[in-house]
């Protein structure tokens, strides 16, 4: 509440030396309320929605899944390693801009670029976790004759579940903030090209209510909704 | 085959492990018999881990052969031995409860499925762990948590069960009450233990024999049966005058100058 408060301070201070660059707090809310109730809105809300769970879903099972290969596989950790420190490396508008110059600026382009930049970040972090998993669980499942499929689903994949939650969150933090740059820079629709459009036209007023709409949004979906997976899926911890 | 052969339940002939120049195990020699409870006593850092590796199924030897119920291991026909575990550490995953703990263990075992429940009951009631079958491992005590290990091990019918110092980890109290009830346990399943120890005490009270190695690489210093019947009381002095016995008999394969120690490692 006084982060809150604090931020709220710091933007109406901004808003009296730096309009019409800033727009006032009021302002802002009226813009708020009126995107709230425009249809036009909610059209480029589900669709960069829509944009961000396919590149979200895409980049957490190809990255979960590399993650995983790498982490039990010594051949793919040394094939892999490289290739995921280089691509750790690459800045992501790297990924968007060569996405573009290749595929244009259809739905392809952000799809592959948002999915290339996403996943090395998942992989290397369920890879990290394999190699800390507690090895004296998979002797227990050795000595006991589980069989691989329960040894994978009862003895790993538990295991996983923090690191695999960390990725998703990761991954679904990345993608949206992602998507409305792509958006932004080579897509005619969504919300990052409807906050490009008026930051075009000078109405910041616009772009503000936008991006808190938006904002607010995605921080409601990923404590509502991975806050209550994740506590079903650690409740023994309890 | 002798009667010996038949009630053998693990065999091991010059077993020897060594990890390339340097050898763990030297030539082990033993043979442990259905329902027997048997201690291996040995110094820190001897061999017990590699040795018991082996006997568990999980390394083959270096040189020497292991027979489990008369038939070799690690050969290219034979299949790893039925056995039950009990680690230092409970080794229960904390994400199932005490039942499904217990499930997963019996799932790949030759128990029918419809004996399951009947036997998983059977055996927390034996362990006196009967009300926490669906409580999650994380919410037991520490000696609670290892009653669920020795009631996994035993669930599955093994044909024997590993014991890696099972109650060193547990607080005195709790690791001589669970001490108590692991002789009756045994006897009431007939489950045949090879129990691995530091403490000469915990291995005379418990044992009808004592394996003791030498230091590393082990070889077998003494094969000791204890002359005491059951039941046994911790605190019989007859037990500190074996243990005090032991003691002064390992001081030189073990390298040791304290005959004042009762925990000798």
């Amino acid at each position: 509440m006084i982060a809150l408060g604090s931020m709220l301070v710091l933007w109406y201070v901004m808003s009296i030396y730096f309009r019409p660059w800033v727009p006032s707090i009021d302002a802002t809310a009226i813009a708020m309320v009126e995107k709230l109730g425009s249809s036009g809105f909610w059209d480029s809300f589900f669709l960069t929605l829509g944009r961000i769970f396919m590149a979200f879903a895409c980049a957490t099972l190809v990255g979960t899944a590399l993650g995983l290969l790498i982490g039990l596989n010594a051949r793919a950790e040394a094939f892999f390693q490289p290739l995921l420190a280089l691509a750790l490396a690459v800045p992501d508008p790297v990924y968007i801009i060569f996405a573009i110059l290749a595929l244009g600026t259809g739905e392809a382009a952000g799809f592959v670029a948002l999915t290339v930049a996403v996943t090395p970040f998942v992989t290397n972090i369920v890879r990290s976790n394999i190699h800390a998993r507690d090895k004296s669980l998979d002797e227990m499942a050795q000595i006991y004759h589980l069989p691989r499929k329960v040894r994978l689903m009862t003895v790993l994949a538990p295991q996983m579940v923090p690191a695999l939650l960390t990725a998703i969150r990761f991954s679904f933090a990345l993608s949206w903030k992602l998507v409305v740059v792509v958006e932004a820079i080579g897509q005619p629709n969504g919300i990052g090209a409807d906050i490009f459009h008026s930051f075009r036209l000078l109405r910041m007023r616009e772009v503000a209510a936008i991006a808190i709409i938006f904002i607010i949004a995605m921080q409601l979906l990923e404590l509502g909704v991975l806050g209550r997976l994740e506590k079903r899926l650690t409740r023994w911890r309890d | 085959m002798s009667s010996d052969d038949e009630n053998s339940v693990l065999k091991v002939e010059d077993l020897g492990v060594a990890y390339g120049a340097y050898e763990a195990v030297a030539g082990l020699e033993f043979n442990i018999r259905r329902g027997e409870f048997v201690a291996i006593l040995g110094p820190s850092g001897c061999g017990k881990s590699s040795m018991l590796n082996v006997i568990s199924g999980l390394r083959a030897p270096s040189r020497g052969r292991v027979f489990v119920e008369n038939k070799e291991l690690f050969t290219p026909k034979s299949k790893a031995p039925r056995l039950g575990y009990v680690f230092q550490s409970h080794r229960l995953l904390p994400w199932r409860t005490v039942r499904q703990n217990l499930e997963i263990a019996l799932a790949p075992s030759a128990v029918p499925r419809s004996e399951w429940n009947r036997k998983i009951d059977e055996i927390l009631e034996i362990l006196h762990i009967g009300q926490f079958k669906d409580s999650w491992p994380l919410r037991l005590s520490g000696g609670q948590r290892q009653r669920v290990s020795i009631a996994r091990a035993l669930v599955v019918d093994p044909s024997y069960i590993l014991m890696d110092e099972p109650l060193s980890t547990l607080d005195e109290v709790t690791a001589r009450s669970l001490r108590q009830e692991l002789t009756g346990i045994c006897q009431r399943t007939g489950a045949t233990v090879v129990f691995v120890t530091h403490s000469v005490r915990e291995a005379v009270y418990l044992a009808d024999r004592i394996i003791i190695l030498t230091r590393g690489p082990a070889r077998i210093y003494e094969d000791y049966t204890v002359p005491l019947k059951r039941p046994r009381d911790y605190d019989d002095p007859r037990i500190s005058e074996i243990e005090s016995e032991i003691v002064a008999r390992v001081q030189a394969p073990w390298g040791l100058g304290n005959t004042e120690d009762r925990d000798v490692a």
